[in-house]
C-alpha cells in the first residue's frame, strides 16, 4: 500500500509542470467596464498611491540608510571619547601616584639623611666615658688647688 | 672657681648621670623626631594623592557629561533632519499622488507608461 502511494507522489511530481510568474497585467477601466482577465482592481487614488510609493521608495530607503548609519557612529562616537576619557583620567592618576610617592620616597631620603641611624650602646658608651672624663678631671682639678 | 670646682670634685657622679641621660634623651628626641617627620611625609603624601586623585575623578565625571550632552545635541538635531525629511516626503508624496489622479484622468496613455517603466506589467486594452 505504502509502495503503490509513493510510486503515484513520484509520478505526480515528475509530471507536475513548474508554475511561472508572469510579469503582470493591467487595463484602465472606465466605471462599469468588465475586466478582460480576472483582476484585482484598484482605484486611481490607490493606483496614484502605488506609483508614488514606487517613486519615492529608494529615496526614503536611502535617507533612512544614512540616518541609521549617522545615528550609529554618533553612538560608537561616544562611546570612543568614553573610553579616551577613561584612558586619559586613568593615566593622569597613574602619574598622580607616582609623582607623590616620588616626592614622598624623596622627603622620607632627606630624613634619613638627617637623622642617622642611632647607634645606642656606642652612645650609651661614648657618653659614660664622657662623663667619667668630666667628673674624674674636674675631680683632679679639685684636688691640685 | 674653687666653689665651682669644689662643687664638681663632690657631685661628680650626678653630673655624669646627668650629662649622659642628656645626651640619650637628646639623640633619642632626635630619632623620635625623624620618625614623626617621616609619618608627617607620609600623611602629607596621601592627602595630596586623595586630593588629586578626587579632581580627576571628578574631571573624568564631568567630561563624561560633556561628552553625552554633546551626542543628545547632535541626535536631537538628527532625528530633527529626518522628521523635517519624512514631512517633506509625505507633502511631496499628496501632490504626486494628485498628479498621477490627474494624469489617469487627462492623459492615461501617459499613466499607462508609467505603470509599465516602474513596474513592467503588460497593458492589455
Amino acid at each position: 500500500m505504502l509502495g503503490r502511494i509513493t510510486q503515484i507522489l513520484t509520478v505526480g511530481l515528475v509530471l507536475c509542470a513548474p508554475a511561472y510568474a508572469g510579469d503582470g497585467k493591467f487595463t484602465l477601466l472606465p466605471k462599469g467596464a468588465k475586466a478582460p482577465f480576472e483582476a484585482t482592481c484598484f482605484d486611481d487614488e490607490a493606483t496614484a498611491r502605488l506609483l508614488t510609493w514606487k517613486e519615492f521608495l529608494e529615496q526614503e530607503q536611502q535617507k533612512l540608510c544614512d540616518f541609521e548609519k549617522e545615528r550609529l557612529t554618533l553612538d560608537s562616537e561616544l562611546v570612543i571619547m568614553n573610553i579616551q576619557i577613561t584612558l586619559d583620567e586613568t593615566q593622569a592618576r597613574c602619574q598622580i601616584e607616582m609623582d607623590t610617592r616620588d616626592k614622598e620616597i624623596e622627603e622620607l631620603r632627606d630624613i634619613i639623611k638627617k637623622n642617622k641611624k642611632l647607634n645606642v650602646p656606642a652612645l650609651v658608651v661614648t657618653s659614660v666615658a664622657v662623663g667619667f672624663g668630666i667628673g674624674f678631671g674636674s675631680h683632679y682639678i679639685a684636688k691640685i688647688q | 672657681m674653687n666653689a665651682a670646682l669644689a662643687f664638681l670634685g663632690k657631685y661628680w657622679k650626678g653630673i655624669t648621670i646627668a650629662v649622659l641621660l642628656f645626651v640619650v634623651s637628646f639623640f633619642w628626641w632626635q630619632d623620635h623626631r625623624g620618625l614623626v617627620n617621616a609619618y608627617d611625609a607620609s600623611v602629607e603624601s596621601y592627602e595630596t594623592r586623595i586630593k588629586e586623585l578626587k579632581e580627576s575623578y571628578q574631571r573624568e565625571t564631568e567630561r563624561k557629561e560633556a561628552a553625552l550632552k554633546e551626542y543628545k545635541e547632535k541626535v536631537f538635531i538628527l532625528e530633527s533632519q529626518y522628521l523635517d525629511f519624512k514631512e517633506e516626503m509625505a507633502l511631496a508624496k499628496e501632490e504626486k499622488v494628485e498628479e498621477y489622479i490627474a494624469l489617469r484622468r487627462d492623459n492615461p496613455e501617459q499613466l499607462v507608461r508609467e505603470i509599465e517603466s516602474k513596474f513592467g506589467f503588460e497593458h492589455v486594452r
